[in-house]
């Protein structure tokens, strides 16, 4: 992250003239930056996924709906967290919304405490997703500085194979199998066996996402 | 005349004398003339005997009179006669009566007879005068058999018929009339046409009897309400003819009257049917529609909730701009009118009431509607480009019946184009057309109508869509068509649909061009 980096802001996405700039002097009362877009097309191109914040996002929208934004900024592996805005008759869509994975929602007209409320824990997800992110990052920096034999090794450790097994199975020298095994606690920076394997299944779910 | 002559007795030259008198006015009379003695021998037959019965006077005098007579009189006369002579009964002497006769061709046919006689005491003789009936006879037999046929056809006639003085006052009335307005046939004698019309239409029902007592018109029809003798009313179509006397001035009414009140209630049942299943459809039309009108409603309440507790917020954190306020303030107002709006629109379009025609502005229709139809296009991604005609003659409609119509058709054109992002316009236009109709046009760019289905489009029930009614076009069609206009949809050169709304533009105070 660059230490030039714009605070975490409220993208507000809503056709509607009026909800818009109502939202936007809403979210200046309580200082909160606030950007707000007429379309999902308009936000997506003036979205950069570095940036920070949480999405308020209306569901029903000509062009392009809150759902296909929400998919495209998936596919994106964009992790803004969302909070859906639905009108009175859109229920079933939010609740596929959620069953999709979307964060939140809440139902037109709205109490300006609950959408706050919603609000801040939505930038408190993101900060947290961040972090998270970043650890991930960090752990595999640190395994991109392994050997391949160092990686089989580590595959093994955290599989719970004792250094005879893995000494037979890589068809090498137990001693061999203990000065690799020490390099990959060393560049791995782990503390224990316990935290070897969280970093490694850390690894595993980025690869998954 | 010789002397000897004159030295007759006066009495004898008398009787001479009038025997010349008869004779010329038997010769001259129109009647035949029949003289007979007291045995019934002729004595005389006149020129107009013999034309009636086709003797000379030779042939019959000398014979006896029964020869004129058909059976049985032929028989029986000489014992008319000795009846009468005996017992002075006259069966028909002084009387006259009406019998039968025979021709020298032996052919019957009916007289009319008179016979007098001569004084008593002197030779008696009968004078019989005779009349060809025939005429007569077949005149009063036509006559009687008009008559019959008139008593025939007033008595069955399903009409009430009546005949009436030219003030209005009943002269005869047959049974349906009796039976229509609950009179016995002897009361109508006491009323007039005046006791059986409404109350609030007498005034006009004697214009109606002056003008005809005038001569003004020899016919009139007009639809009234009748008052029955138990004050029932019932709806009557009157048909006032008048008779006009040898003179050519109005004598008197004849009257025929139609019971209508059945047709009249069908008539107001059926329009009662057409506006509760207008109603109906404008509803179940809202009703899908429900969801983009709570859309719309929640846009300028959540807009306006925010802006208050904005503002609420900016006020209690001390740095509140009196113009952001000021600012806020009215931009709440513009949106609760927003909501206002909306309500308005739909409460129009919900109203139940009859039909209520009136001078309307299409323009300003479909101004109206396309806002409401607004919401549908955006959710759908379609823009609706609405082209409007200056200077558009106005037209004589229910608006309340003809903004779901081009509700429909929108709404129609919307879901036919579905979601399909791109080029997607709906136009909706106003035209007038050189023949006094104005026409609203919408045009869609979707699929168009299948060849296949375009000719059923209109027909009750039928529908292409999964929750459709099938009801929409129909009813539209019905609509346009109580408006003196129509409602067709063609498909496009260019691949969509168009449906037509045509109506007739009002008849006065169309502005000048």
């Amino acid at each position: 992250m660059s230490p030039n980096v714009k605070p975490p802001t409220v993208f507000v996405v809503d056709d509607d003239d009026a909800v818009r700039d109502s939202l936007k002097m809403l979210m200046r009362s309580v200082n909160l930056p606030v950007e707000t877009f007429e379309s999902a097309t308009a936000f997506l191109e003036a979205y950069d996924p570095e940036r920070l914040g949480c999405l308020l996002l209306d569901i029903r929208m000509p062009g392009m709906s809150g759902l296909d934004l929400r998919d495209e900024l998936d596919s994106r592996r964009a992790m803004l967290p969302i909070i859906f805005v639905t009108g009175h008759g859109d229920v079933p869509m939010a609740v596929d919304a959620m069953q999709r994975g979307a964060m939140d929602f809440i139902q037109k007209p709205f109490s300006d405490e609950d959408l706050l409320d919603r609000i801040h824990k939505a930038l408190e997800r993101d900060a947290a997703d961040r972090k998270m992110l970043r650890a991930k990052r960090e752990i595999a920096n640190r395994e991109s500085t392994l050997t391949n034999r160092e990686r089989q090794v580590m595959e093994l450790v955290v599989a719970g194979c004792a250094n005879k097994v893995i000494a037979q199975d890589l068809n090498l020298s137990q001693r061999t199998v203990e000065i690799h095994r020490a390099r990959v606690m060393d560049k791995m920076k782990a503390n224990s066996i316990a935290h070897l394997v969280r970093m490694s299944e850390a690894i595993k779910d980025r690869d998954a996402t | 005349m010789n002397d000897s002559s004159d030295t007759r007795t006066p009495g004898l030259d008398r009787t001479l004398r009038a025997a010349a008198s008869f004779r010329a006015l038997a010769d001259a009379a129109v009647d035949g003339i029949v003289v007979i003695d007291e045995d019934g021998v002729v004595e005389s037959f006149n020129p107009a005997a013999e034309a009636m019965f086709g003797y000379d006077e030779a042939e019959v005098v000398g014979h006896n009179v029964s020869m004129l007579m058909p059976q049985p009189h032929q028989h029986r006369h000489d014992g008319y006669i000795r009846r009468f002579l005996e017992t002075g009964q006259a069966r028909i002497i002084g009387i006259g009566r009406e019998t039968h006769a025979r021709r020298k061709d032996g052919t019957v046919f009916p007289i009319d007879l008179s016979v007098g006689q001569t004084a008593p005491g002197d030779q008696r003789r009968f004078v019989g005068i005779i009349r060809d009936a025939t005429e007569r006879i077949r005149t009063a037999e036509q006559l009687r058999r008009r008559e019959e046929l008139l008593r025939q056809t007033l008595n069955g006639a399903p009409l009430g018929i009546a005949t009436a003085s030219l003030d209005g006052r009943f002269l005869s009335v047959n049974p349906a009339c009796c039976e229509m307005l609950g009179y016995d046939p002897d009361e109508f004698a006491s009323i007039s046409l005046e006791h059986v019309t409404a109350p609030d239409q007498r005034d006009d029902a004697r214009d109606i009897l002056t003008r005809l007592a005038r001569g003004e018109t020899d016919a009139m029809v007009v639809e009234k309400r009748c008052v029955r003798k138990d004050g029932h009313e019932i709806h009557g179509r009157l048909h006032m003819g008048v008779v006009r006397g040898g003179t050519g001035e109005p004598a008197m009414l004849v009257v025929q009257v139609e019971d209508m009140t059945e047709k009249v209630r069908a008539r107001e049942e059926a329009r009662r049917r057409q506006n509760r299943l207008t109603h109906v459809t404008r509803l179940s039309t809202l009703g899908e529609m429900a969801a983009g009108i709570a859309h719309e409603i929640n846009q300028p309440l959540t807009a306006i909730a925010t802006y208050a507790e904005a503002s609420r917020r900016l006020l209690e954190s001390g740095n509140a701009s009196r113009t952001d306020i000021l600012d806020t303030l009215s931009k709440t107002g513009v949106q609760a009118r927003r909501a206002g709006e909306v309500i308005r629109r739909v409460r129009a379009l919900a109203r139940r009431r009859a039909d209520e025609r009136s001078r309307s502005d299409l323009n300003d229709l479909v101004r109206d509607v396309v806002q409401l139809a607004e919401v549908d296009a955006r959710l759908s991604g379609v823009s609706i480009d609405v082209q409007l005609e200056e200077q558009l003659p106005m037209v004589e409609i229910d608006p309340v019946q003809i903004q779901p119509v081009l509700l429909n058709l929108i709404r129609n054109g919307l879901e036919s184009m579905g979601p399909h992002p791109q080029d997607n316009v709906l136009v909706v236009a106003t035209a007038a057309t050189d023949n006094d109709t104005v026409t609203v046009s919408v045009t869609d760019h979707g699929p168009g109508v299948p060849d296949d289905v375009l000719g059923s489009i209109f027909d009750p029930f039928f529908t292409t869509k999964p929750a459709g009614t099938g009801m929409g076009l129909s009813i539209s069609r019905t609509i346009a068509t109580a408006h003196g206009g129509n409602l067709v949809g063609v498909n496009a050169a260019s691949g969509g649909a168009v449906f037509t709304l045509t109506l007739p533009t009002a008849v006065e105070e169309r502005p000048v061009p």
